[in-house]
């Protein structure tokens, strides 16, 4: 067994030799070849010369090689299994041939390869047992493997020595560096995976905050219409409900009359004039409340994943109809639909960015308060330009003023009053038209003549939808 | 002949109200217009008694429509129908309007309505008095209840019924809330006419908002108005409340309808101090002087009471019928044809009552009205009334804790 220290720090400087041989002599020669003559009091002197003169490496090179006998190989075995799991390997193994009555020497080797394949094996051999295509086939390789024909040359074994265990330093050496890149490799390749999660992760919850906040926007917006809404089905409820009790008090004058057989009077000439007008008036009142609810369903149009041909003229009108309320007092509309082709889009973003162009038209011409001023007008014109459509959408409101021309598409810009609106509008908007639907939102103002806002739309909707 | 006007810048809606009210084209002289100029053009041509106004309209909105008609043409009552329904713009005209009606209102109410607001010029003669009582936004609160009632707003646990607990003390907080409360903005239609109940049915947030709205409540600072005391417009006020109601303790419904006219049954008084104070001052005079009740000196005065001039606003106001018949009747149920034991008696019984044994005034307490009592058969009645007057008389003088709530 090795006495020697073997710092772990310094791993591949190895020169332990295992001599494993039946034959004490061979033992000697050995010793004499590759060990320094007086190897404990050497080893003090050494250490001494070390202290003063600070050079132990080079007097350490000197010495030769730490040299360990076994005589059997079952021996060896247990030398190898100790070496390994102390952490100090042998770098060579000098194996005899024949060591009866153990193994004999390719036994040996095999089950010391079994148990540190990094050892280097000398066959030492008078005379061939084996020939060498023998030896590989039952060892099942041949780097690593030497063979040392005896009698053999003192110099011989020591080259041999020094030569293998280089080969070993180096072997082991090219083995901890590969290992250390592998290892580097492997580190930087989860990090980069790591990465590339985050990034993934953090874009979509990207993509669900913008959507979430498009959502937000139309919630906000729609909750504002509800109101409304509720007005503009209120009105023909309480006509609709008037009417009918009228026709149904008229109903009964007349079967009273017809009871009495008097078919005239002035009640029932009342009735004549008044009966034809009030069924057109239900009727007109269940339409409006009809259309109403049918342009609330296509303004909320359901979002699909995948953008679908849509009438745009059509979702103009859908929304012109929910947000009557927010603009009948302050504004007229005038439309000036062209011929549209249906256009890729996500239809109910689509009239989201109508919406918030509509009522800010509203809102521009209405100014603060509703008091008495006159009404404005909204002018809403759609054209089909090339592979491109445009709709206007204008007001004669005041204009917007150079100041904050550049502002009002940033988030939380608003001029309205605390609890008028969030701000968020006019940034969702141009959200919507130019990263989901590569279109563009432009401004044309004039102080004075008041603003028109154009949304221009490719037809075809190409190349990926931006989440953002 | 009453005459309406009715203005929606719907022409469908005029039409609609024109044919199901076409039946009382005998009673009701009834114009329609589209618009808030030609509702004033029509207003400055002739006399109307009611007008009904749609909230939004292009040009000029409601809101400023019916404040121009309180300015031009104060003795008009003035009816909201809207189908806008947003409780910060309806805070916004409880003090310009009378009544808020929500499309769609039912064509029975619809009739009501417009029959009560009516029927309301009998209660009072003269154009005079009924201005003074249509221009009445407000009443004024007792400066300790409005603070308390703002202390409980303000504090996140109040529930309703803790603000009904206070509300309930002060004259003028009763009878806005009821008003509010009556408006089929926030109702269903049915009348409520307990205290409880409408706090309840405006619910706390709503109670917030009409504290901080300075045009609803609104603490008064001067601790007299001309010969009348808040304090003890209040006070006798609970008293009557709390007796009207044990006198009708068998029936739930009637109680509460006593409790709250006995809690209003003076309010007119707060209404001349307000809008005619020398009224109040010259029957106060003349009670002192004649040594009458005051009730009478203001009859022989002006042929009208106090008591007609409270009904006129609480039945402007909306309030359920019965409670605006007992105040109105307080003094002299015998107008009307005896029916036994009603909410008018009981507030008649404990109002008498309560004037007999409180503070000696200069002039009588105003009498028991025997020939209402005795063909309703209620006389042997009395001693058992007296006896509870005359105990909460007592309990008033030694006051024990949380007294008023027992009592109910």
């Amino acid at each position: 067994m090795s006495t020697s220290k073997h710092t772990p720090a310094e791993p591949i400087a190895n020169r332990r030799i295992l001599l494993v041989d039946d034959n004490t002599a061979v033992h000697d020669d050995f010793r004499k070849i590759l060990v320094a003559p007086d190897q404990a009091p050497a080893h003090a002197l050494r250490a001494l010369e070390a202290d003063l003169f600070g050079d132990a490496p080079d007097a350490a090179r000197l010495i030769g090689f730490e040299l360990i006998s076994a005589f059997q190989g079952a021996e060896a075995l247990e030398h190898v299994e100790a070496s390994v799991e102390a952490g100090q390997p042998y770098a060579i193994a000098f194996v005899d041939m024949r060591m009866p009555p153990g193994w004999d020497g390719l036994e040996t080797i095999s089950r010391m390869w079994a148990v540190d394949p990094a050892i280097e094996i000398v066959i030492c051999s008078a005379y061939s047992d084996y020939v060498w295509s023998d030896i590989v086939a039952r060892l099942g390789q041949q780097d690593g493997l030497l063979i040392l024909k005896k009698p053999f040359d003192n110099i011989e074994v020591l080259q041999m020595a020094h030569a293998i265990t280089r080969k070993w330093s180096l072997e082991r050496q090219a083995r901890v560096t590969r290992d250390e890149l592998e290892r580097l490799v492997s580190v930087r390749t989860s990090q980069l995976q790591e990465s590339q999660a985050r990034l993934e992760s953090e874009h979509a919850e990207r993509a669900r905050v913008q959507a979430e906040l498009r959502l937000a926007q139309k919630l906000e917006a729609v909750g504002q219409l509800a109101a409304g809404i509720a007005h503009e089905i209120n009105t023909p409820m309480q006509y609709i409900g008037d009417t009918v009790t009228f026709l149904e008090q008229a109903f009964g004058k007349v079967l009273t009359a017809l009871d009495r057989g008097d078919a005239g009077g002035s009640e029932l000439e009342y009735l004549r004039s008044r009966v034809p007008r009030a069924f057109q008036r239900t009727l007109e009142g269940v339409e409006r409340v009809s259309s109403l609810v049918l342009a609330m369903r296509e303004f909320a149009h359901p979002d699909q994943k995948e953008k679908a041909g849509a009438d745009l003229n059509r979702g103009l009108s859908s929304t012109l109809a929910v947000s009557r309320n927010e603009y009948k007092y302050l504004a007229d509309v005038e439309t000036h639909f062209g011929d549209l082709p249906p256009v890729e889009c996500h239809l109910g973003e689509i009239n989201q960015v109508f919406l918030n162009l509509i009522v800010n038209a509203a809102h521009a011409i209405g100014g603060d308060s509703e008091g008495t001023r006159p009404k404005g007008v909204i002018r809403i014109s759609t054209a089909r330009h090339g592979d491109a459509v445009r709709i206007s959408i204008s007001d004669n409101g005041p204009g917007i003023p150079e100041a904050i021309r550049e502002r009002i598409f940033e988030p939380f810009f608003t001029t309205k009053g605390v609890g008028k609106g969030t701000g968020q509008g006019l940034a969702i908007a141009r959200s919507i038209v130019v990263d989901r639907h590569h279109g563009k939102l432009t401004l044309e103002t004039e102080l004075g003549r008041g603003s028109t806002f154009h949304v221009d739309l490719p037809v075809r909707a190409t190349g990926q939808t931006v989440a953002a | 002949m009453k005459r309406i006007l009715f203005v929606d810048d719907e022409p469908r809606v005029l039409e609609g109200l024109e044919d199901l009210l076409s039946s009382r084209r005998s009673e009701w002289d009834m114009v329609f217009v589209t618009s808030g100029d030609a509702a004033l053009g029509e207003l400055a041509r002739r006399d109307f008694d009611v007008v009904v106004s749609d909230m939004r309209m292009p040009g000029m909105d409601g809101a400023t429509l019916l404040a121009k008609v309180r300015d031009r043409k104060p003795q008009v009552v003035r009816i909201v129908l809207s189908g806008f329904a947003e409780s910060e713009a309806m805070l916004r005209l409880a003090s310009i309007a009378h009544q808020f009606l929500t499309k769609p209102t039912s064509a029975a109410k619809m009739a009501s309505v417009l029959e009560r607001a009516c029927g309301l010029h009998t209660l009072i003669n003269t154009d005079r008095i009924r201005e003074v009582v249509a221009n009445i936004e407000k009443l004024p609160s007792l400066p300790s209840v409005y603070a308390t009632l703002q202390e409980a707003t303000s504090n996140e646990r109040s529930s309703a019924a803790d603000l009904a607990r206070i509300i309930e003390t002060d004259v003028a907080m009763c009878a806005k809330v009821l008003q509010l409360a009556n408006s089929a903005f926030f109702g269903r239609g049915h009348r409520i006419s307990s205290i409880e109940g409408a706090t309840a049915y405006l619910g706390v947030n709503t109670l917030r908002s009409l504290v901080l709205s300075v045009t609803v409540f609104e603490p008064w600072r001067k601790a007299a108005l001309r010969g009348l005391s808040l304090q003890e417009l209040q006070t006798r006020g609970l008293q009557v409340s709390t007796l009207a109601s044990q006198i009708l303790c068998h029936d739930r419904r009637q109680a509460e309808d006593a409790f709250t006219a006995g809690m209003l049954h003076d309010v007119g008084k707060l209404v001349l101090a307000l809008g005619a104070p020398e009224q109040l001052e010259a029957a106060l005079a003349k009670a002192d002087s004649a040594s009458v009740p005051f009730h009478v000196a203001e009859q022989e005065l002006f042929g009208v009471t106090h008591a007609e001039v409270g009904a006129y606003l609480l039945g402007l106001w909306g309030l359920p019928p019965a409670v605006v018949e007992a105040v109105a009747r307080h003094h002299c149920p015998s107008n009307l044809a005896p029916r036994g034991l009603d909410v008018v008696t009981a507030v008649h019984v404990a109002s008498t009552l309560v004037e007999r044994y409180a503070e000696p005034a200069r002039f009588p307490p105003p009498a028991l009205d025997l020939s209402h009592l005795e063909p309703s058969g209620l006389l042997d009645r009395l001693p058992a009334w007296t006896e509870l007057a005359v105990a909460q008389k007592q309990a008033l003088e030694n006051p024990a804790p949380s007294r008023q709530r027992s009592l109910r």
